[in-house]
């Protein structure tokens, strides 16, 4: 067990290099100057020439990268050329409303999906399970920021239940605030964790481990919790974590629709600012939270299931 | 007194444009404390029909029949009630031992998860009864084996651990579902061993499913042959071995390697032709198209038993004929 | 009289006999799939001809008009139709969404059929590329793109591109180390074909298939990041249409025009339900965003 953790955080560390690389070779490889996109069509060739070497484009490559990682090992980001303010504080300020809502999202949609995945695997090749799947692939097929201006229109503009943009002071302020755009993130979650979490049951229940479960007597419920469920989640849990990069897509736009001051909202506004320094630190930091939660769910794995362990012994 | 009583039990499935019967008017008695054997080729109904005593049935099954245990009749249980006829009365081990383990949780939690559940025992009764359990189905250093995962244990451990849970609470009646088929000879033999033991110590019955005629032979006092859904033939194991009358039967036993044959290569006859699936089977005989000694008359043959003997009853109304000719052509 | 009472039987036993063949057709999912999804590029394909205006044709005295005989679909704010603009907006979607995604599906095919049959440095170097792009969240690598581009489908597409060939990569590459070690590979080395030959000849068309299949999964998303981008302002740039850019342009008059907004996000939708289907209908079985 130790040795597996030890090898699989090895193997982290490299990915969040490679995370750190790519950012950063980004600029270098996509066509296009973010200097002179940046000064716009009237800046000079010199003016270009002083910003670059301000901002340390102008040393070798392997120095900057080195002064890159070196400023992403200590947490010091830099200055946003745009928001005169370090980038630290900036994230710092920003970061909030969107965990809150990233994870508002995923509860709406454990909450949704878990009952209809049930519901769906027990009743499967029924209509009710063709209903279930229908629903899905429609809030699958739903651009979230369309959705949540539909909620906005409905439970917003119409029923004046739920705020439509802003973000709210204290708990209860952040929850109305943020229950729309979450319910919308929800909805475009629900597909995967409906698809991945039915046809785990269903296989769960077709082993021969639960057909010798029931054997012995034990309930329907006993079984379904004790014995279905709880090896049946496994896939669920790590293609929610998957699906964490897919959700931060969809954070990105609805802040915009809900006008809700998060990091999607800096992220926008540094592309229209061009401000590149915070885009590069924005996407190292998304990347490397999706390598995290990764290697979170792989851990867990191993902790859950003896058999992922590699290297337990026979008795 | 019998123990259980099947009679006329029909399951069928839907299939496309109808329901297709796959065990088709099954009759069977097992005796208190007695060994009986139910064997055929698969696809025969053997498993289906054994899980009827209990019930466990896929959702989409349809069954019928007079299902009688100890004087109570199965079909008319409650939900409640059949949980606790599978609990209390009947143990069940099946084939692969392996795949009946939940792969997440000890071996050890699996059989005090039995006995907390059925027996109401707390947790540290459960845990020290389930050692003892272990410990009588001849696994040593229980208290070890208790913490493994079951991808640890050998196939046949695996097996004596699904014994330990399937007789913890003193069942009157053990299925094994043909329970050495995946384990190699050598553990096959103990395992036949420890179920006959353990049989004798508790006085409970033994329905021992089975493809191979060898081990029904070896382990049991009276055996039902099934063919397509049908019992073909019943009756006691020595009776049949000696006297065979159904074609099918007969093809079966011949089918077996002989001791005497070990070694000496002599290639025993298997039967010709694939069993028919439950879709393909029509009235009649379904064993014609492969019966050596078929005839036209046997596309209208009702499949019930006739009694040719002492406790020994046969489906094939030719009997008498087909020896003859069977002879004769042997002479 | 015995005419009378067989016509409705005649009728009811026409519509069981289509009920039947309907249902006999199984694959219900495939061709309704379709179905949505001919329509739409057939649509698109010929807006210049359908659309009864010019999509940017402005027409003040006619703003903010809900849907009529004149205007299907209603108009905007400054009295462009709706109906022509949503052809049009799709023509351009579609367009874009079926060149990115195609091209990533080739480029990570190639690379994955070839990566997986030599192996190697090779190999581990282009395995490391795609981890981690695919460890970015897809957006943000796409918007980092775009903050170097510019504004723009351009910066869109290539930001897509350069994601979206890695799943492909991870998918054709797996297909291909179990195919090396099949008999007929392993054949066409001993008969002395040459490498390029085994690959593209023989193994490529067998290994496509998961790739095709998940294709279906890639360009709803595609065509979602596409129209949100454009919904930001950083895809389609105005006086261009986009189905995004058309929803964002209705922002401010949903309670007032309700059209504007509601109905190319209806469109979006039918595209990515009549897609899925088809994925359905191809796998009849469970592909999720998960089971790669």
């Amino acid at each position: 067990m130790g040795a597996y953790v030890v090898r699989r955080i090895g193997i982290s560390v490299v990915q969040l290099l490679g995370v750190a690389f790519f950012a950063f070779m980004l600029i270098h490889f996509v066509p296009g100057n973010p200097i002179a996109t940046m000064l716009g069509p009237r800046a000079t060739p010199r003016e270009i020439h002083l910003v670059s070497a301000r901002l340390g484009l102008a040393k070798p490559l392997p120095e900057q990268f080195w002064l890159f990682l070196g400023h992403l090992v200590t947490f010091h980001f830099g200055q946003s050329i745009t928001f005169s303010q370090s980038i630290s504080s900036l994230i710092a300020q920003r970061a909030v409303p969107s965990i809150a809502l990233i994870s508002y999202g995923t509860i709406v949609a454990i909450v949704l999906g878990v009952p209809l995945a049930v519901i769906a695997a027990l009743k499967a090749e029924t209509a009710t399970d063709h209903a279930v799947r229908v629903f899905t692939s429609v809030s699958f097929a739903m651009p979230t920021f369309w959705s949540g201006l539909i909620l906005a229109i409905i439970f917003g503009l119409k029923l004046g239940w739920l705020p439509v943009s802003g973000y709210g002071m204290g708990f209860g302020g952040i929850v109305r605030s943020l229950t729309l755009p979450a319910i919308a993130l929800g909805l475009s979650l629900l597909a995967v964790i409906v698809r991945t979490l039915r046809s785990s049951i269903r296989h769960t229940m077709s082993l021969e481990y639960v057909e010798a479960a029931r054997a012995r007597g034990f309930s329907t419920r006993r079984v379904l919790i004790r014995h279905v469920f709880r090896n049946a989640v496994m896939p669920t849990v790590t293609v929610l974590a998957v699906s964490v990069g897919f959700l931060i897509g969809g954070t990105v736009v609805l802040e915009q629709v809900f006008q809700i001051p998060g990091l999607g909202t800096l992220l926008f506004e540094a592309v229209e600012q061009r401000d590149y320094p915070l885009v590069e630190t924005l996407a190292v930091l998304a990347g490397s939270l999706v390598v995290l939660l990764n290697l979170g769910t792989d851990l867990l794995q191993a902790a859950v299931d003896p058999r992922v362990r590699p290297g337990a012994k026979s008795v | 007194m019998s123990l259980l009583k099947i009679e006329n039990l029909r399951i069928a499935f839907p299939a496309r444009g109808g329901i297709t019967e796959v065990v088709r008017g099954v009759n069977l008695e097992v005796h208190e404390g007695e060994t009986v054997g139910l064997v055929g080729e698969s696809g025969s109904g053997k498993s289906l029909s054994c899980r009827s005593i209990i019930r466990l049935l896929p959702s989409h099954a349809q069954m019928t029949a007079n299902v009688h245990f100890d004087g109570r009749d199965v079909m008319a249980l409650s939900r409640k009630a059949i949980r606790d006829h599978r609990a209390h009365n009947v143990g069940m081990i099946f084939q692969d031992p392996f795949s009946c383990f939940n792969p997440t949780k000890r071996i050890g939690e699996q059989v005090a998860e039995t006995l907390r559940v059925n027996a109401g025992m707390d947790k540290s009764a459960a845990r020290a009864r389930a050692i003892e359990l272990l410990a009588s189905v001849e696994i040593d250093r229980p208290e070890q084996r208790y913490r493994a995962f079951p991808h640890e244990l050998s196939g046949g451990m695996r097996q004596r651990v699904m014994i330990a849970i399937a007789i913890s609470a003193g069942p009157r009646l053990l299925i094994a579902d043909e329970p050495t088929t995946a384990l190699d000879v050598t553990t096959q033999a103990q395992i036949l061993k420890l179920i006959e033991q353990r049989r004798r110590d508790l006085n409970m019955a033994v329905l021992l499913v089975s493809h191979d005629f060898g081990v029904i032979a070896q382990a049991c006092q009276r055996v039902a042959v099934m063919y397509g859904g049908y019992v073909v033939e019943a009756g006691p194991v020595d009776e049949i071995c000696a006297r065979p009358q159904h074609p099918y039967t007969r093809a079966l036993l011949e089918s077996i390697p002989s001791l005497e044959s070990a070694g000496h290569h002599v290639r025993r006859a298997g039967i010709p032709g694939q069993p028919p699936t439950a879709g393909e089977i029509g009235p009649g005989c379904p064993f014609a198209n492969r019966c050596a000694f078929a005839r036209p008359e046997c596309a209208g043959v009702d499949m019930s038993l006739e009694v040719v003997g002492d406790a020994h009853a046969t489906a094939c109304p030719f009997v008498r004929t087909v020896s003859a000719t069977s002879e004769a052509g042997g002479a | 009289m015995s005419d009378l009472a067989a016509r409705p039987l005649m009728k009811r036993r026409r519509i069981a006999r289509l009920w039947r063949s309907f249902r006999r057709a199984q694959n219900w999912e495939l061709s309704t799939g379709l179905v949505i999804i001919v329509i739409m590029v057939v649509a698109a394909l010929l807006a210049p001809y359908i659309a009864p205006y010019h999509p940017n044709q402005i027409n003040i005295v006619d703003s903010l008009q809900g849907p009529s005989w004149h205007h299907w679909m209603g108009t905007d704010f400054v009295g462009r139709d709706v109906f022509s603009r949503v052809l049009y907006g799709l023509r351009v979607d579609l367009l874009v969404v079926a060149v990115i995604t195609y091209l990533g599906l080739i480029v990570g095919v190639t690379l994955g059929t070839i990566s997986g049959y030599i192996g190697g440095w090779l190999d581990a170097v282009i395995g490391r590329v795609a981890d981690t792009v695919i460890a970015f969240p897809f957006i943000v690598l796409v918007l980092a793109v775009v903050a170097i581009v510019g504004p723009g489908l351009k910066g869109v597409g290539i930001g897509i591109v350069i994601v979206g060939w890695a799943l492909y990569f991870r998918l054709s590459r797996s297909e291909m180390l179990v195919m090396r070690e099949q008999p007929f590979i392993m054949a066409t080395k001993a008969l002395g074909y040459s490498h390029l030959r085994a690959i593209f000849r023989h193994a490529l068309p067998n290994l496509i298939r998961t790739s095709l299949v998940y294709s279906t999964v890639d360009v709803v998303v595609n065509m979602l990041v596409i129209a949100g981008l454009s919904y930001l302002g950083l895809g389609q740039q105005a006086p261009g249409a986009d189905l995004g850019s058309i929803i964002a342009s209705g922002q401010s008059y949903l309670l007032s025009a309700w059209w504007i907004t509601t109905i190319p996000g209806v469109v979006l939708m039918l595209f990515g339900i009549g897609v899925s289907l088809i994925g359905d209908g191809i796998t009849r079985g469970d592909l999720t965003l998960g089971s790669l």
